[in-house]
């Protein structure tokens, strides 16, 4: 048998035999489309998993990230060098530099405490909030929670600073015109013990809680 | 009948014979083990745990927790002049900055950020805002700074029991909740540790009281 497709009794005539291969033809054509269809659907339920699967991975990577506050601002101070003399700093409040041997315990103060052994503890990852003294005390009392209820975070009052409330890390630094607003909790989770600072981690206690 | 010879002459089938079933069907079949191989991976596979999972949220407030304790351990260590709450608090402050630094670690490899969106203890079902339980009020850390010697040692150990009677339950809560091995190992050893502590704590402030009565 030349034709494999075509059964003796299917051949009753030379046109006939043509219809039947016409009709052998569409169907043929019918079932390679099909197998065309079956290919095409199969790629498209793979491309669209894995699309899927990259897509959820991505937003939750998004999801986990810290969004940076707009209006922060980025230094480029090198960590470690320590001096027991007084530091004049280029910045108020510092975000970094040369600084005291000893860090600030991370606390609430009342009163301002040096920026030497502040700029230590940025070093070891805390975010330093300062506060103008004249802050309302309702917002003195946001920041003061803040301070109690979580570690590494340093408070305390400083005069001359450039807006009522302006959060520091090690190189980073945000000003804000009141304790309320939401990027200071943005700052925080941004970049407390951040990778970013020199030694994060490293202690922010056992050192001084002397104010000025 | 026709004469086969004349059939094999007539210019047909330019179509490819039909495949064999499996054979059409085989994209079909290939993309399913391909999906199932990816949903295999994707269930079995290793995933760092999210922002707001019970991992990220134990290991956050667990840091803050020890936080404390260390500090108040280096201000007990600092005050005492007896050798066995030296030894003790030495012990406290090396271990739990150790732990310390492995939470932060994971934290680090995870991608996220030492700070949570959530408050204190969500992941366990007791969001918390200000202090958590068992952690020590400024004005008690400042009566602490302010004694000397025996005094010093029973407010430590009154404090530190107390501190280590709650971070027993949120170690237990990670324990109860996590899959992850190092963070079951590291709650386990959290549990194991803390409550031996408590009971020779216990000990040393009985040691304490009774000595202060008879002086």
């Amino acid at each position: 048998m030349t034709e494999p497709n075509t059964s003796p009794e299917e051949r009753p005539s030379r046109a006939g035999a043509a219809r039947q291969r016409r009709s052998a033809r569409q169907i043929a054509a019918e079932r390679q489309r099909r197998s065309a269809l079956i290919k095409g659907l199969s790629i498209a339920a793979v491309v669209l998993v894995v699309a899927a699967i990259a897509g959820f991975v991505l937003y939750q990577r998004q999801q986990n990230a810290s969004t940076i506050p707009e209006g922060t601002l980025s230094f480029t101070y090198a960590g470690a060098q320590h001096s027991t003399d007084p530091v004049t700093y280029t910045e108020n409040p510092p975000v970094g530099g040369v600084h005291n041997p000893t860090w600030q315990n991370c606390a609430y103060y009342p009163a301002p405490v040096a920026n030497e052994t502040a700029v230590h503890s940025l070093e070891h990852g805390a975010i330093w909030i300062t506060y103008q003294p004249d802050l309302p005390q309702e917002q003195i009392d946001t920041l003061r929670t803040l301070a109690e209820s979580q570690s590494y975070i340093l408070v305390s009052p400083l005069d001359g600073i450039p807006t009522p409330v302006v959060a520091s890390a090690w190189n980073r630094q945000v000003q804000l015109e009141s304790a309320d607003d939401p990027r200071l909790d943005q700052f925080v989770r941004s970049f407390r013990l951040s990778p970013e600072a020199p030694e994060p981690g490293a202690a922010c206690g056992g050192g001084t809680s002397a104010t000025l | 009948m026709i004469d086969p010879a004349s059939l094999a002459s007539v210019p047909v089938a330019p179509e490819r014979p039909r495949p064999p079933p499996f054979r059409r069907w085989l994209p079909a079949l290939l993309a399913l083990i391909l999906l199932a191989a990816i949903a295999a991976l994707w269930a079995t596979a290793e995933r760092a745990p999210s922002d707001t999972s019970l991992e990220a949220g134990f290991a956050r407030d667990m840091m803050v927790h020890h936080d404390q304790a260390v500090t108040m351990a280096l201000l007990a260590r600092d005050r005492t002049d007896d050798p066995l709450i030296r030894t003790l608090t030495t012990d406290i402050v090396l271990t739990q900055q150790n732990q310390i630094g492995q939470m932060l670690g994971w934290l680090n490899l995870w991608g996220l950020p030492a700070t949570g969106r959530e408050p204190a203890m969500a992941w366990m079902g007791h969001p918390t805002t200000g202090r958590m339980p068992g952690m020590a009020s400024p004005e008690e850390i400042a009566t602490l700074e302010g004694l000397a010697g025996t005094a010093a040692d029973a407010e430590f150990l009154r404090l530190m029991i107390r501190h280590h009677q709650a971070g027993v339950p949120m170690a237990e809560a990670a324990l109860t909740g996590s899959g992850n091995p190092a963070v079951r190992a590291l709650a386990r050893q959290i549990v194991t540790a803390q409550e031996i502590e408590i009971v020779a704590m216990q000990n040393l402030l009985a040691e304490k009281d009774s000595a202060g009565e008879e002086t």
